[in-house]
């Protein structure tokens, strides 16, 4: 019992106390240098290593591939103790003390002891599997990732446009379906049994009046294939209960409210129809509130992080927007825009973490009592959860709301400044996002902004800088580097490849937002290759995925600040390549913008 | 210099002495690559009066820790151990009361020992302490060569930074050297200690002062 070795943890505290007592007895503990030779290819090794300082690296000596960094608690080489020669070659990539366990005795213990070895053989077998099938609720996931298809669609029935109404209530009744397909003229329209009613009741329709007239046109689609989540966005996004299924122009069923709702169990779609029906800011205001737990429920459940963002941005547009709807006058809404910025705007705000919006009014409109009306807005929006922006870009910020041309001047403005205040201001409207009003008014500013940028490679290179202006929280030897346990993933990962994809797409006038998608036309224009778009969006999805999880886990106070030590040795594995990344995508952006000193 | 030439010209007296007690081997010379980090807890800081009343002695081969071959005695003191020494190590008296006889721990100690160089920290109160038990019991003292941590720490951080104070506290040295300090006043922990920082020293970069 001299050594400190921690039995408390699996797979050791499943050692009887005999057998935990032996190993202590059994274990050395030795000493590498930054840089040396552990283990080689092909080698037969002798000893098990239980890392108790520094970091470990296993690599392919041949592709010169890298596999995974070990560190604290870490052991290896797990494959070679049962006989086979070592895989890989395993080098210290800075000062390191290991425990060293003689094979024999490994080898001893795994025969004493099955759950032991069991441990070793299972852990083996999910390593990397594990983080992707994340404990939970697993029902919910699936059903989240089931795709649309003939078992949960209801069969199109279509009729001809003459059809009359008495045969049409009958075909529903008899049938117990909901909706019917009208056919027009090689046009497919919606027919419901509310339809039907309102025909025969409020419009007092004969039995026999053709039922063209009451059907509805412009059908919403989803495609078969297409996740059932998207269907359920798609229904929350434009007000409606039903959609249309498609495979290529062909109708092959219709999807409703009611039946998805009885297949899914969170209240995610309910708390969207409370959100479009609020009828005060109270009701809006519980809606709003509930947002949270929904997060949190969908974290526990398993759901990807990606589905999460764009369900959460969704929701918080619908929250915006039905406050605006509800406090501005008719006027106010059909000639001002309200935008949203920053993450909001890029749809990457999971948890409510600020309020950044402005308006655009558009040229010769007045109204007297706008102030009064964006300071209710804003007290709105903080009633519903939402912080102040500390920078105060809120729409209760005279600065924030202009018409149109003052816009126009004030970009122009920005664009003629040097200072890194103005180039930042220009940088959260590139990420401008309409939520409501006249979507033609932001387009006009986008497209101002954009103009600004174009051919002034000197600026967008100072634009761009920016991203490279805080360190990658990477060691010499490409570990983690934190201070005191925390590591900042905003400063450290996030904010770059967010700006950093910002001064790319902006250089190359793409319309998108979010980063993601920014990420993906810019591949598919060919400024970043194929294998580094995928890496960066793998990246900042994990980065934002151990943010989330940490977050949740606070009770109070929301920071950008990971705690290294709640990390598994896993997901402190990927956040390291994660962080390699970030070093890759810096250079590149370096190059790109010909930065010449970060 | 001149305290190891004259250690040299009485090396063939002691070694007589020695041999009447049946260790003249102990005075062959050393061709091996282990060395034998050696740390006592005792009664008080008095070598020429305080007990041990704990030995601990780890060996070191290459640049591994041979942890598996440890010593770890607990000597039952001849006199009562004083408060301010059991603040510090915890040993109470009634713990010590366990232990074996100096007299039964001193020739496993030596067995253990052998030949090899005796690694410290402020190892010349430890070696001062273990040649008056040798002395009283034997008749004879060690010849074994001693390797001062501290001073291996000094020449490394001093070379580099040739104005600086050097600050030798135990706990600084295992910081500077990010050295993780296992069981801190157990004997057999600060030998394991002592040992990882000596090869931290002897292998690795040099230590950076904050």
């Amino acid at each position: 019992m001299t050594t400190d070795f921690n039995c408390s943890e699996p797979p050791f505290s499943l050692l009887t106390l005999a057998q935990q007592d032996a190993l202590q007895r059994q274990l050395d503990i030795v000493y590498f240098e930054s840089g040396a030779q552990i283990l080689t290819q092909g080698q037969q090794v002798s000893s098990f290593y239980i890392i108790i300082k520094g970091v470990i690296e296993e690599l392919d000596n041949t592709r010169q591939e890298v596999f995974a960094h070990y560190t604290h608690g870490d052991y290896f080489d797990i494959r070679s103790q049962f006989g086979s020669p070592c895989k890989h070659d395993y080098r210290s990539m800075e000062e390191t003390l290991c425990y060293q366990l003689p094979t024999e005795f490994f080898l001893k213990l795994t025969r004493e002891n099955p759950a032991f070895v069991d441990h070793f053989q299972q852990n083996l077998a999910q390593k990397y599997a594990k983080l992707e099938a994340r404990v939970g609720d697993k029902n919910l996931s699936e059903f989240i990732l089931t795709q649309i298809d003939d078992s949960n669609i209801q069969p199109a029935v279509v009729i001809a446009d003459d059809t009359s109404i008495k045969h049409a209530t009958q075909m529903m009744l008899e049938q117990k379906i909901e909706t019917l397909l009208v056919e027009h003229e090689g046009q497919y329209g919606m027919l419901t049994g509310t339809d039907l009613l309102k025909a025969s009741v409020m419009a007092q329709a004969a039995n026999d009046t053709p039922v063209l007239g009451f059907a509805h046109f412009n059908l919403i689609a989803v495609a078969q294939g297409d996740f059932l989540f998207n269907a359920m966005l798609a229904m929350t996004q434009n007000h409606i209960e039903r959609v249309v299924v498609k495979q290529g122009l062909r109708i092959t069923g219709i999807l409703e409210m009611p039946h998805l709702l009885s297949l899914f169990s969170t209240h995610s779609h309910v708390l969207a129809l409370r959100i479009a029906r609020a009828k005060d800011l109270t009701e809006l205001q519980d809606a709003a509130i509930t947002l949270q737990t929904l997060v949190q429920n969908l974290t526990n459940n398993g759901i990807k992080i990606e589905f999460i963002m764009k369900l959460m941005a969704t929701m918080n547009g619908q929250v915006m927007k039905r406050l605006f709807q509800l406090i501005m006058p008719d006027a106010v809404q059909q000639h001002c825009c309200l935008i949203v910025m920053g993450s909001e705007g890029r749809g990457e705000q999971i948890i409510k973490t600020d309020q950044d919006n402005a308006l655009i009014i558009r040229d010769g409109f007045t109204e007297p009592n706008l102030t009064q009306y964006l300071e209710a807005f804003s007290q709105g929006l903080l009633a519903c959860g939402y912080p102040a922006c500390p920078g105060k870009v809120m729409v209760n910020n005279p600065a924030w709301v202009n018409t149109s041309q003052q816009w126009q001047r004030q970009i122009q403005h920005w664009h003629q400044s040097q200072q890194g205040d103005d180039i930042m201001q220009l940088a959260i409207l590139a990420d401008a996002h309409c939520i409501c009003g006249p979507d033609a008014l932001l387009k006009q500013l986008k497209q101002t902004l954009l103009d600004g940028f174009n051919q002034q490679t000197v600026k967008m290179s100072q634009f761009a800088a920016i991203a490279l202006r805080f360190a990658t929280p990477l060691g010499l030897f490409g570990g983690l580097k934190a201070q005191e346990d925390h590591l900042d993933i905003k400063k450290g990962g996030i904010f770059t490849i967010v700006h950093g994809v910002r001064a790319l797409s902006i250089e190359h006038a793409l319309n998108a937002t979010n980063t993601i998608e920014r990420i993906q036309q810019l591949q598919k224009k060919q400024v970043i290759d194929p294998e580094m778009a995928t890496n960066l969006i793998h990246t900042l999805q994990l980065f934002f995925w151990l943010r989330l999880e940490q977050q949740l886990g606070q009770h109070q106070g929301i920071n950008n600040e990971l705690s290294l030590s709640q990390l598994s040795p896993n997901e402190r594995d990927l956040l390291r390549h994660g962080l390699h990344v970030v070093k890759k995508f810096k250079k590149l952006l370096a190059q790109h913008f010909m930065i010449r000193d970060y | 210099m001149l305290f190891q030439f004259l250690k040299h010209c009485k090396m063939p007296f002691e070694k007589k002495k020695a041999a009447r007690a049946g260790y003249q081997w102990l005075f062959e010379p050393y061709h091996g690559d282990e060395i034998v980090s050696l740390d006592f807890e005792t009664t008080g800081l008095n070598p020429k009066i305080d007990d041990i009343i704990s030995i601990g002695a780890v060996i070191v081969k290459g640049q591994r820790v041979l942890t598996s071959k440890q010593l770890n005695l607990a000597i039952k003191p001849k006199q009562v151990i004083p408060q301010d020494a059991i603040k510090i190590h915890r040993i109470r008296n009634q713990d010590a009361a366990n232990g074996i006889t100096l007299e039964q721990a001193l020739p496993e100690l030596l067995q253990f020992i052998g030949n090899r160089p005796i690694l410290g920290y402020f190892v010349k109160f430890d070696l001062a302490l273990l040649n008056r038990c040798c002395q009283q019991r034997y008749d004879f003292q060690l010849p074994n060569d001693a390797i001062e941590l501290c001073n291996i720490y000094y020449k490394k951080v001093n070379a580099y930074y040739p104005d600086a104070w050097v600050d030798h506290k135990f706990e600084t040295l295992a910081t500077t050297l990010d050295i993780p300090v296992l069981g801190r006043h157990s004997a057999v922990g600060d030998a394991i200690t002592t040992a990882l920082m000596y090869l931290k020293l002897t292998y690795g970069n040099r230590p950076k002062l904050m």
